[in-house]
């Protein structure tokens, strides 16, 4: 235990998952990790009229635009004592979908790429906080998704380039049998502890197995070394 | 006051130390642990008590009873140990507490507690006796000096000016019980410990019944009234100041007029109550027409139960210093909870009590304030490896201007003590 808490911000459940695991390896115990849902501001009648923003990018910049000059999801976070970290979490696959302006770097030929667009995303996300919090957050920017980081646990190459990472990641759980059923969790209900589950299986949470992973994934190795730096030097 | 608990190998807490205020606020997930946090303070004080504990007084002071092997810590990949222990530090005193079980397997095996006591800082007997009296004349002043700023020596000499005779009365009473206290030939040592016992040793742990408070005799069960059962009695015995401060308290129900005791136990042949009932308390509605506005607590409504158990119990000086409230929330509207949280943590101070409280309703925690470092809020969790850990939950001095809500705060994640699976 670290005997202080981390917030994540995150565009969904399953992204929760794997962040989680990833900041166990750096000494957090799950209950200081605190999943900072949106969602949690409606009650079901409200979300009767919005499921859009809900578990999506659009999620995570109304948590950083705010309000009225107010960032209730920062600012309450903040006000807890022990609370000095909060973790923002993006995939970058679909930025240009939700309709922002937003120029990705090229791709092909470019061996910087990740480095470039990590760097382009946590300016856009600067924006977005009017560059209020800067020493307290960290950025997880997956590129393209997140299951290119989880792919890392299963394909000993560069998992950026891999188009549907989604896809292929389902296949490696179902070959692996890697399901809902074995974990006894809810198949539609449980989407985040799922991923938690089985990143946890594949030891995601140990430091030794990350720094294997993220070899295989520069957006996730970027992510490791952020935290490398923030808490390294003071690990519990 | 009970300043620190470490809890070790008792059910789902493997080792944890808790620091208390006077008013101790649990949240967390159903199963979190809460509850055995309280047991294990339950544990400590019939440990005290008794020689050997069984079941039977366990299960009868609220213990939720099981095969020892169940109560000692039990976890995956850990070897068990045979024995609970139980630290508790208080002001000058640290009691070290540990049990054994007879027969680990068997549900009514006998435990078998050691008590060891040591002085940390001794009090000079001068010191305690002021203490004392001014906690005993402190209770007894009249509401509106009691809440003022002034300090408590000068609340005594306002009192002792303003009321003489009153005054001398009560320094005859408490002259007289110190006395009887000396004539025991107890030496100093022995007089701090019998006072911090004597705290321990009343503990209790209510976890209120509203049958029980109605007066119903099947939930006459319990030997301290832990389920209310005893909420004529608290009020019967309070003394004429204590019974008028309770009833400064009539306004938090806009239809109470009145409340009393039926000593004699009249009403029940004039029809006002079935024979089930054994509780000799009424109410009078403002509304309804003199002749037809009394009824028995078999018939009140459940909120006004709760809320005058919970006042009485922390206004009467006949009642614990330490004790206990497992969901205090039940049967309360949420804007009376926030409200008589606020008023117990007001009482709680001028009554010298000190109270732990489990709650799963946000609106408990409105009435708390975390900048007051007497009012203590914790978050009770479960750890990666299952085992319970406390950990208080304090505000950043600059959020004091904010405006946001302690019951926002938890619904929304912010503090923990919600489910993350969904």
């Amino acid at each position: 235990m670290r005997n202080e808490i981390i917030g994540i911000i995150s565009e969904g459940v399953e992204d929760q998952g794997v962040i989680k695991n990833i900041l166990r390896a750096f000494g957090f115990d799950g209950s200081e990790i605190k999943l900072i849902r949106p969602g949690l501001s409606k009650d079901a009648t409200d979300r009767h009229h919005d499921q859009q923003s809900i578990g999506t990018i659009q999620g995570v910049k109304n948590s950083c635009t705010g309000k009225d000059g107010k960032r209730p999801d920062f600012d309450k976070a903040f006000s807890v004592l022990d609370c000095n970290n909060i973790v923002i979490h993006i995939d970058t696959a679909e930025i240009e979908e939700q309709d922002f302006e937003f120029n990705r770097p090229q791709k092909e030929d470019n061996d910087n790429y990740c480095a470039e667009l990590r760097e382009q995303v946590i300016e856009l996300i600067s924006n977005w906080l009017e560059y209020n919090y800067q020493d307290r957050l960290l950025y997880a920017i997956a590129i393209e998704e997140i299951e290119a980081w989880c792919l890392t646990m299963f394909e000993v190459r560069d998992t950026v380039p891999i188009i549907n990472s989604k896809n292929r990641l389902q296949q490696h759980l179902n070959k692996n049998n890697l399901t809902f059923k074995k974990f006894k969790l809810h198949p539609t209900k449980s989407k985040g502890k799922f991923f938690e589950t089985f990143t946890k299986s594949k030891k995601l949470d140990k430091k030794k197995h990350l720094s294997k992973y993220v070899e295989y994934n520069k957006s996730m190795k970027d992510f490791m070394l952020s935290l490398e730096k923030r808490f390294e030097n003071k690990k519990a | 006051m009970l300043e620190k608990i470490q809890i070790k190998n008792f059910k789902s807490i493997l080792d944890d130390t808790i620091s208390l205020g006077k008013v101790n606020v649990f949240i967390g997930e159903n199963g979190s642990g809460k509850s055995n946090i309280l047991e294990a303070l339950m544990f400590a004080s019939v440990a005290e008590t008794y020689e050997t504990i069984d079941a039977d007084i366990l299960y009868t002071n609220g213990f939720r009873v099981s095969k020892p092997s169940l109560i000692l810590s039990s976890f995956k990949g850990k070897k068990q140990k045979n024995i609970i222990e139980l630290n508790l530090i208080f002001s000058d005193t640290e009691i070290r507490c540990e049990l054994k079980p007879h027969d680990k397997n068997n549900i009514f095996s006998k435990w078998e507690p050691q008590y060891s006591f040591n002085i940390l800082a001794e009090t000079d007997i001068e010191k305690i006796i002021t203490d004392y009296t001014i906690n005993s004349i402190l209770p007894k002043l009249v509401d509106a000096e009691s809440k003022s700023n002034i300090s408590n020596e000068n609340k005594i000499k306002e009192y002792a000016k303003k009321f003489p005779k009153k005054f001398n009365k009560i320094v005859e009473n408490i002259s007289s019980q110190i006395t009887e206290g000396l004539g025991e030939n107890i030496s100093n040592k022995e007089f701090q410990k019998s006072q911090n016992y004597r705290n321990l040793n009343n503990f209790i742990i209510y976890t209120l019944n509203t049958e029980a408070l109605r007066g119903i005799p099947e939930f006459q069960i319990s030997r301290k009234g832990i389920y209310g059962e005893t909420l004529d009695t608290v009020i019967n015995q309070l003394n004429k100041e204590e019974l008028d401060e309770l009833k400064n308290y009539l306004y938090a129900f806009s239809w109470l007029d009145d409340f009393f005791i039926d000593t004699k136990d009249e009403l029940k042949q004039k029809g006002y109550k079935l024979n089930h009932s054994k509780s000799l308390l009424y109410f009078r509605d403002k509304y309804m027409m003199v002749k037809n506005s009394v009824f028995s607590s078999e018939n009140s409504n459940e909120g006004i139960l709760h809320i005058l158990f919970y006042l009485a119990t922390i206004i009467s000086s006949k009642s614990p210093k330490l004790f206990a409230i497992d969901n205090i929330e039940t049967s309360l509207n949420p804007h009376l909870c926030q409200h008589v949280m606020s008023e117990i943590c007001e009482l709680s101070k001028k009554h010298n009590k000190q109270i732990l409280i489990t709650t799963h309703n946000p609106a408990i925690l409105d009435g708390l304030n975390l900048f007051d470092n007497d009012i203590r809020l914790f978050e009770v969790k479960r750890t990666d490896n299952g085992d319970t850990k406390t950990r208080r939950i304090e505000l950043k001095p600059e959020v004091k201007n904010n405006d946001y809500k302690l019951s926002d705060l938890w619904t929304r994640g912010f503090l923990g003590a919600i489910s993350e699976n969904f």
